[in-house]
Formats: C-alpha cells, structure tokens, sequence
C-alpha cells in the first residue's frame, strides 16, 4: 500500500453513518450526503455545523464554499434554519 | 406602591404611627433616618432595609422567613464609639429597595424568628439607635420625619419581587432598554414574548397577522380552553390577554411586517426576529440593519431519520458591527414551503430552547449576563446536545 492511499473515515451526518475515502470535505459534498441527492435549481440554504473534528478544527461551522478535514467519528449536523 | 402597602397592613401602619420613618419600595421596607454613633461619637443618620415577605403587593404574608436587615451608613457605635460589631454578618456594597447598602445586619430574636415585621424593625433600631437616645433626648430614631413618595411607574401590574429577593435589581435595570419588537409570534415568538413580558423593558411591540389556532396550542406557553380556541383569537390578541396581566406595556400588532410597513420597527431598541420565511426575514434585514437596530434571528430546521428527530436550533445576533459576518448566516434565501428539504417540523420544546437562547443572548448585550463568547451565531445540535458557536473574526 503506497502512503499516498486515502483512509476509509467514518463520519456521521445528521446521526447518520458515512464512510468516506477522503482528507477534506467540502460544504456541497456533506450537503450531498446528507440530502442524497440534493435538489439542483433551488436556492435552499443549508447550514453546517460539526463537533469532534481534528485537533486543527474541532468544532465549528462549515460556510457555503468551504471545506473541512474530516476524521473518524467526526459529527455534522445539515439543516435548513427558517422556521421559528 | 410605597404607601400602599403601609395603609394596608397593620403592623407597618404601626411602625409608621409611631413615628418611624418608613416606605416601601421594590419589595422592601425602608426606614430612614436613623440616628447612631460612628467612631467619633458623632451622630449620623443611616438607614434601614428589610426584605418583605409578601404575599401580593398590598398583603404582607404571614411570616418573617429572612431576619437579616440591611444597612446603609458606617457600622453602629455604642457610647464609647465602639463599633458594634457582633451586630454585622458581611460588610459589602449592595443594594435593595433603591439603596445603596454597605452591611448585612443579623440578630435573631429569642424565640428564634421574628413575630411580624414590626418586632424586627424594634429590634434592630433599638440596638443601632439606643447609644444615641440615652445621651440626647431631642434625636430620635421615631421621629415622623416625611416621607417623600418616590413612586415611580412600573412597567409591571405587580412588583417584580423575584429580583428583589435574589438582590439583582441594580443588575436588572440594565433591561429597561426602551422598546423591542418580536416579529412573529408563533412558537418561538410566542416563547419570547413570555419571557420578556417578565423584564421591565418600556414595550413590547408583537406583530403577527395569524389566527391562534389548535395546532399553535401545542406550540406556544401556557394552555388555552376549548372555548378560547374555538373563538378563533388573533395570536396577538390571544398573547395580549395573557401578558398583559403581567406587563402594562404590550402593543399589538395584528399584521405581519413587510416592506410597506417596516418602518414600524423604526423606534425599537432590540428586535427578535421569529419569523418561518425567508422572503419575511429579508424585508426586514435590510430596513433595520441601515437603521443600526441590533437583532436577533433565530429558526430551526428538524428532520426525520429512521423514526427519530434529529436537528439544529439557531439563534444568530446583528449588531452593528457585525453586520456582514451575522448576515452570513441569515437564511434570506429559498426554503418554499413546497420544498420537501424545508422541513415543516417544530416542537414546543425547541421553540423554547430556541427563544430561551434568544433571550439570553439579549439580556447578554444589555450587560445583565457577562459574555466571554460574544457569539455572532449559535446552533444547538439537539441529538448531540452540543452548542456550536461562531465568535467574530
């Protein structure tokens, strides 16, 4: 195995498990997997936010256009956030 | 209130008959004019205050439950200008009914507790105030002296005594901050008017065109009848009968904001935005933000996965220089009803938590809660119970 081989990292997406072959996720690929698939022509805004992350970025909110390393374990909430 | 609650009740009306110059403010009794000794063997005059156990603001409950008095002034001296030291339980700066307070006094009587409120008054100027009398026999801590009436109009039907009996009043004035707006008053609205109805803010101003129907029974505080729903109120009428027999100052407004009447909102000092749409939120945003009216939103969005719930409360805070980073996270966009990813799901215990936070974070900026966060945005995750927050950059 060459060290350039990703590592299969298991994270939760609105308590759901996902494997993930990957070092860094971005907002639209966590959106994907939580929303499979994602409705394509809707300006629907989504928010992020994740908790036991890597030490650089363990917790926080993930911003449209943005990307996270992701780490086993690591927990994402996606949500939409209109309603009171 | 102050003279009140006096006439009212016996034992008080006799302490003011013989001649103590009492009054009643904030929950307290307050008796001026007390004649002691400092160090120096001067005479000084200090004063009084005693939490009152009430049991409305014109009825005195039946017992003394806190024998501690509270004294403004330096500690009493005997004849020698001794000071009396066993008289003192703490000696911190503080204050209740309107006083600014440096000691707490502490001395039980015999039996234990006190009879009435007039034994404890006895008691505590008898100690403070004899050194004086048995040396001069024109001071008196029994003088009549008038009594100016500094009653103030409350914002409350009834004496906010919560406050008064945990000793935040100074903290809590810092709420009386004018006007503030909540813009909807469904579930969480309806969960924010509750809580501020029980601040003393000038008014509350509810804006909200719904009709208070049976589903929002089960998303809103307290419980209505059958008869009441059935009577199909408006949410701000329905709110208003409720609140206002607590707060003098709710005004109602039985439409919802929009670009044509924003201007409304021009005079507030503080507005909760608790609205469930996009197109409602941005109407709003911008009017306000030119304005420099500081806000907070909140929404929350609840899914279904594998038959249980699982999701996220916001509550994001606008000031005026956190404009760009705030707006951030606004949802100004999208979110249709129709939309099968908008979720239509709230729960009245997440409209509390939500408005709960919301409150908080208010109360934060008036300077009544400390702040080390200074959050711009906060998600509560509901199935990791974890908050999130952004901090400015």
């Amino acid at each position: 195995m060459s060290h350039d081989d990703k590592k299969l990292v298991t994270i939760i997406i609105n308590t759901q498990e996902h494997q993930v072959e990957k070092d860094k996720m971005s907002f639209d690929e966590i959106v994907d997997l939580a929303f499979n698939p994602r409705p394509t022509g809707n300006d629907i805004q989504f928010q992020i936010a994740y908790h036991k992350g890597d030490d650089a970025s363990k917790e926080g909110k993930l911003l449209p256009g943005g990307s996270v390393k992701v780490k086993n374990g690591m927990i994402f909430d996606v949500t939409t956030s209109y309603k009171s | 209130m102050s003279q009140r609650l006096i006439s009212l009740s016996p034992t008080l009306k006799q302490l003011r008959d013989e001649g103590y110059g009492v009054d009643v403010k904030a929950g307290c009794l307050v008796v001026h004019k007390l004649p002691y000794f400092n160090a120096a063997t001067t005479v000084c005059y200090g004063t009084l205050v005693v939490k009152l156990n009430l049991a409305s603001d014109d009825k005195l409950s039946g017992t003394v439950d806190d024998h501690v008095a509270h004294f403004a002034g330096d500690i009493p001296c005997d004849t020698q200008g001794a000071p009396m030291t066993f008289l003192v339980a703490d000696s911190n700066e503080h204050e209740l009914g309107g006083v600014k307070l440096q000691h707490r006094l502490s001395r039980k009587p015999l039996s234990g507790t006190y009879q009435d409120y007039r034994e404890l008054v006895h008691t505590y100027t008898h100690l403070i105030c004899a050194p004086v009398e048995s040396l001069d026999s024109n001071v008196k801590a029994r003088s009549f002296p008038a009594i100016e009436s500094t009653e103030e109009e409350s914002v409350f039907n009834y004496t906010d005594t919560a406050s008064s009996r945990a000793e935040i009043d100074a903290v809590t004035r810092k709420l009386m901050t004018g006007k503030v707006a909540i813009v909807g008053v469904g579930g969480t609205g309806s969960y924010v008017l509750d809580l501020i109805s029980k601040t003393p803010v000038a008014e509350i101003h509810i804006f909200d065109g719904d009709i208070f129907s049976q589903h929002n029974a089960f998303r809103a505080p307290g419980a209505p009848s059958k008869e009441e729903l059935q009577a199909e109120p408006l949410k701000v009428d329905y709110l208003h009968e409720r609140y206002s027999k607590m707060h003098r100052h709710i005004v109602r407004h039985n439409y919802q904001v929009t670009d044509a009447n924003v201007s409304e909102l021009d005079e507030m000092s503080f507005i909760f935005i608790c609205v469930d749409r996009a197109p409602a939120r941005k109407a709003i945003v911008a009017h306000i933000e030119q304005l420099g009216i500081p806000f907070i939103d909140v929404g929350m969005g609840i899914y279904v996965v594998k038959d249980k719930l699982t999701g996220m409360v916001r509550t994001t805070t606008s000031t005026s220089d956190t404009r760009d980073t705030a707006r951030i996270h606004l949802p100004l966009e999208g979110g249709d009803e129709n939309d099968e990813y908008s979720t239509n799901i709230q729960i009245a215990d997440l409209n509390a938590v939500n408005a709960a936070l919301a409150v908080i974070k208010w109360k934060k900026l008036c300077g009544f809660y400390a702040d080390l966060t200074s959050e711009i945005d906060s998600m509560f995750k509901v199935t990791s119970n974890v908050i999130i927050n952004t901090e400015p950059v």
